[in-house]
């Protein structure tokens, strides 16, 4: 039963710090989209996409290398 | 509703477009609506040869191919959105995009903020941020498809805002620039702010259950009083942000209420809701410092997380229509062309339309928005009002006649002079119009509210009595028994009966199609009494589309060929109907690209065009116009179902003038919309229609819906449409109005419910207290399915209340008489609440489609 004294408070501590991690990641905007990010993750991004645009259309090559 | 599906010699088309059924076998890959069986566009998607169902679909898909973006396919949840065909040769209308100037060689980066239309699942945000990141000189992309919008970091030396927009509508979404961003923020930070309530209730919420429930649970003895008591302040200290800062919306809510500060019916439950939970926790804090009594902080956390998360869906709904409302409307330009010296020269400037002042004299091409309103000063032209007035032909308006601001110049190039500019245009009066009437309209009372009305006083009148009564009985219960009655006969059960039940059927709404702005709605299409449809854009499609072809010899692809070569050049619904019309039967003959060039094309007001086609002149418009005097008498053709216009292309040649082709033409009527007629009054509702078109169209359509003569109106303007609808209200009826233009708005405005169309204008989505968002094939059996769920909410609701009131029924004079324990009481109010929740959850999964409203 002693050990409660200890518990309860840290269960009490770690509430509090849950909140604020969840209010970090709210105010960064981490939370802004709650639809897309469960799909995405399911989409392959292994295979680069073969850049062979149509005539006309204007994709251009991805060469300024940005991540993702 | 695109060029229709027929042969090519035929004599009478299907006026109504129906019988998607018997086509359901192919549908189009891209956007799965039925393909055509005697078209034939298709794309190859891994190794597999995939039909579509018209050209926009088909460059659209191949463009994802060739990009490797074939994963999109794989991935998407939902079909696609029909290209439009019409969007594609315009993608980047002149004068309505940023184009960013190169400023120096070093990349220079701007943020650019996009509205995206056509978004429906996870693929579809993946394949904008392909699309876009693989242009070089973007640098970041980030979509975001809860707000349906799109940040892009570019190098505006590189790229331009039309080179994004221009990517984006290559396979199929599109964009258009955030106008008002300051909005944009507002509704982030409220969004985050809810989110951040919501998590901390629930949070705080679990914690406090996982303290109490032990001691609810445990012997009397099994833990000792020091733990039980370390516990308790646990629990008190865990409830606390919850009171403080997650229940915010409440409180303030309930001030507002309390000093009739606002006009949200809805809400009114929130002053017996904060004062139970103020006196709850007072009464809970005091039973912990004097280690008397009874605490009910698990109460308090578990209601405000229920109650914050059925807020949370509405408030959801909500800003996604305030996002709509933002979007850029159609009806005014950005730009316009003025001439500042005329007549003296004709140098045209652009300038920002907002600009404009009156006398300022404006250039206004075909095709083109009126950017304020105006007086012709020189050239005649066709104007397509039907923005104003619903009618879908456009008006024939000559040198001295008036323009109003937000209509389209659809023949020929116009000067005019500006007579009234911003608010002081028929548009925005119009606009006055609607906010008027909302603001007069009566207050609409949800039963949630004749309960909220009783419910205070009573519930501390018990309290009081409870606590007089044990005053004589017994002095050290009295305070006790005050409280547990006050707990027990908590509003918990009451509060959430409307709430939980509206959110999930807000939710169910949606996903149908239909997306509630004010919460009243769903009670008031429960209750209503009268339906009453606009008829152009609304119960038909509002777009010209050819419905037969006539002709005496059989129709060549010679004529078909002169008839785009007259008609291609102009923005007339009429001419881009026959176009559309004519391309679709010579691409099945194979002909499409042969197309000759018309020369002297000379158009006519109200009439036709003319002009020569290799060597040859021809007529193409309405019979008057087009079939010389010369020419005794027109061939007779056969007549046969209903039309609105007759085009027929002549050749005018000096000697014997030729009747080659006549066109007839028609608005059909939406392909559910008798259905949804019908089952609209087998639920007892009467069904009207009022249009601003001529009576023969209107009450033609009506017999064909079997709306009863009595109930339609034509010719109306938008104060007639008004006047009727208030008629009908005040002789008591409810009254839900449906319809898509701004010359609806105001009699939306004035009915005791309204629904506006998605496709309709700015105005409209404002007016109206809903709006259909639903596939355009499925847009009335949506409107009949939200009238069977709103029924069925109502009866959840009713059901709820009931149920609440019987729980009160039972729990009070048990109370009353000391025989509930405070574990009992706790118990009950979870159990009852969670009776309601469950109850109201049922809604999302009700089936719609199938057990229509006969089971009222």
């Amino acid at each position: 039963m002693e050990s409660l004294w200890i518990l309860i408070p840290l269960s009490v501590l770690i509430a509090v710090l849950i909140g604020c991690a969840f209010w970090w990641a709210v105010a960064g905007g981490q939370l802004d989209d709650l639809d897309a990010p469960a799909g995405r993750i399911l989409i392959d991004d292994d295979r680069a996409p073969q850049v062979n645009p149509a005539p006309g259309a204007r994709m251009e090559s991805n060469d300024s290398g940005h991540p993702r | 509703m695109t060029a229709n599906s027929g042969r090519l010699f035929h004599h009478a088309m299907p006026f109504v477009n129906t019988d998607v059924g018997s086509e359901a076998s192919l549908i189009c890959y891209h956007c799965g609506l039925p393909v055509a069986s005697d078209t034939d566009f298709a794309v190859e998607i891994e190794q597999q040869r995939q039909r579509m169902c018209c050209v926009g679909c088909e460059s659209v898909a191949q463009t994802i191919i060739n990009a490797g973006l074939v994963d999109f396919y794989r991935h998407r949840t939902d079909f696609s959105e029909k290209v439009d065909l019409a969007a594609l040769p315009r993608i980047s209308p002149p004068g309505s995009l940023v184009v960013l100037e190169p400023t120096g060689s070093a990349p220079a980066f701007v943020e650019l903020q996009l509205y995206l239309t056509g978004l429906r699942c996870a693929a579809c945000a993946w394949l904008a941020e392909r699309a876009l990141e693989a242009i070089s000189g973007v640098d970041r992309v980030a979509v975001n498809l809860t707000t349906r919008s799109a940040r892009v970091r570019v190098d505006s030396n590189r790229v331009s805002a039309s080179t994004i927009i221009d990517a984006l509508a290559r396979v199929g979404l599109g964009a258009e620039p955030v106008e008002h961003e300051a909005r944009l923020l507002v509704r982030r930070n409220e969004r985050r702010t809810q989110l951040l309530e919501f998590g901390v209730a629930a949070l705080c919420m679990m914690q406090v259950m996982m303290l109490v429930v032990p001691i609810y649970l445990a012997d009397p003895d099994e833990i000792s009083y020091d733990a039980r008591q370390l516990m308790a302040w646990a629990a008190w200290l865990l409830t606390l942000p919850v009171l403080l800062f997650s229940a915010r919306p409440i409180f303030l809510s309930a001030w507002r209420t309390a000093m009739r500060r606002t006009r949200h019916a809805y809400l009114g439950m929130d002053v017996p809701v904060a004062l139970a939970l103020v006196l709850t926790f007072a009464a809970s804090t005091v039973a912990l410092i004097t280690q008397s009594g009874q605490h009910y902080f698990d109460a308090i956390s578990m209601f405000v997380f229920l109650l914050l998360g059925a807020r949370w869906i509405e408030s959801a709904l909500r800003r996604r229509t305030a996002e709509n409302i933002d979007r850029l409307s159609n009806a005014r330009p950005l730009e316009c062309v003025i001439l500042r010296h005329y007549p003296v020269n004709e140098e045209g400037d652009t300038i920002r339309a907002d600009q404009l002042a009156v006398d300022d004299v404006v250039s206004i091409r075909p095709g083109d928005i009126v950017p304020a309103d105006a007086v012709i000063v020189r050239g005649e032209s066709e104007i397509d009002e039907a923005l104003m007035t619903g009618e879908s032909r456009p008006v024939a308006r000559r040198v001295g006649d008036p323009l109003f601001g937000g209509t389209v110049n659809t023949s020929s190039p116009l000067v005019v002079r500006v007579t009234a500019t911003g608010e002081q245009t028929l548009l925005a009066r119009l606009g006055k119009m609607v906010e008027t009437s909302l603001m007069y309209r009566p207050q609409f009372h949800g039963i949630a509210d004749h309960v909220a009305r009783w419910l205070v006083p009573a519930t501390l009148l018990a309290s009081a009595a409870a606590a007089a009564l044990w005053w004589q009985l017994d002095q050290s219960r009295a305070v006790e028994i005050a409280i547990v009655v006050l707990v027990v006969t908590c509003p918990c059960a009451f509060a959430l009966a409307a709430p939980t039940a509206l959110a999930s059927a807000l939710g169910r709404l949606t996903r149908e199609g239909l997306l509630v702005t004010r919460g009243h709605l769903v009670e008031t299409l429960a209750s209503a009494t009268d339906v009453v449809f606009d008829k152009t854009g609304t119960l038909t499609t509002g777009e010209m589309v050819v419905t037969s072809m006539h002709s005496e010899a059989a129709i060549s692809r010679d004529v078909l060929q002169i008839a785009v070569a007259l008609e291609r050049g102009t923005a007339h619904p009429v001419a881009r109907a026959i176009t559309a019309h004519a391309q679709q039967h010579l691409a099945e003959l194979g002909a499409a690209s042969q197309i000759p060039v018309a020369t002297s094309l000379i158009s006519q007001a109200g009439a036709g065009v003319e002009a020569a086609v290799d060597g040859r002149t021809y007529r193409l418009g309405t019979p008057a116009f087009a079939v010389p005097r010369t020419m005794l008498a027109p061939p007779a053709l056969p007549r046969s179902g209903e039309f609105e216009t007759e085009v027929i292309l002549c050749s005018v040649d000096n000697a014997q003038p030729v009747v080659y082709v006549c066109f007839r033409l028609a608005d059909p009527i939406r392909s559910d919309a008798k259905r949804c007629v019908a089952r609209l009054q087998a639920s007892g509702l009467r069904v009207h229609m009022l249009s601003g078109d001529a009576s023969g169209v209107v009450h033609a359509t009506a017999e064909a819906l079997g709306i009863r003569r009595e109930n339609v109106r034509a010719t109306q303007t938008p104060s007639q449409k008004q006047d009727y609808v208030k008629q009908l209200c005040a002789a008591g009826d409810r009254v839900v109005a449906v319809g898509d233009g701004v010359n609806d708005a105001p009699m939306l405005a004035t009915a005791t419910g309204s629904i506006g169309l998605a496709e309709g204008s700015t105005l409209t989505r404002v007016a109206a207290d809903a709006v259909l968002e639903a596939t355009r094939e499925r847009m009335l059996t949506a409107l009949v399915n939200a009238f069977a769920l709103a029924r069925r909410t109502a009866r959840v609701i009713r059901q709820n209340l009931l149920w609440a009131f019987a729980y009160n029924l039972i729990a009070v004079p048990l109370a009353f008489a000391g025989k509930v324990t405070p574990l009992m009481a706790a118990i009950g109010m979870a159990a009852s609440s969670l009776v309601v929740v469950l109850n109201a959850s049922r809604l999302t999964r009700a089936p719609t489609e199938t057990t229509m409203m006969n089971g009222k």
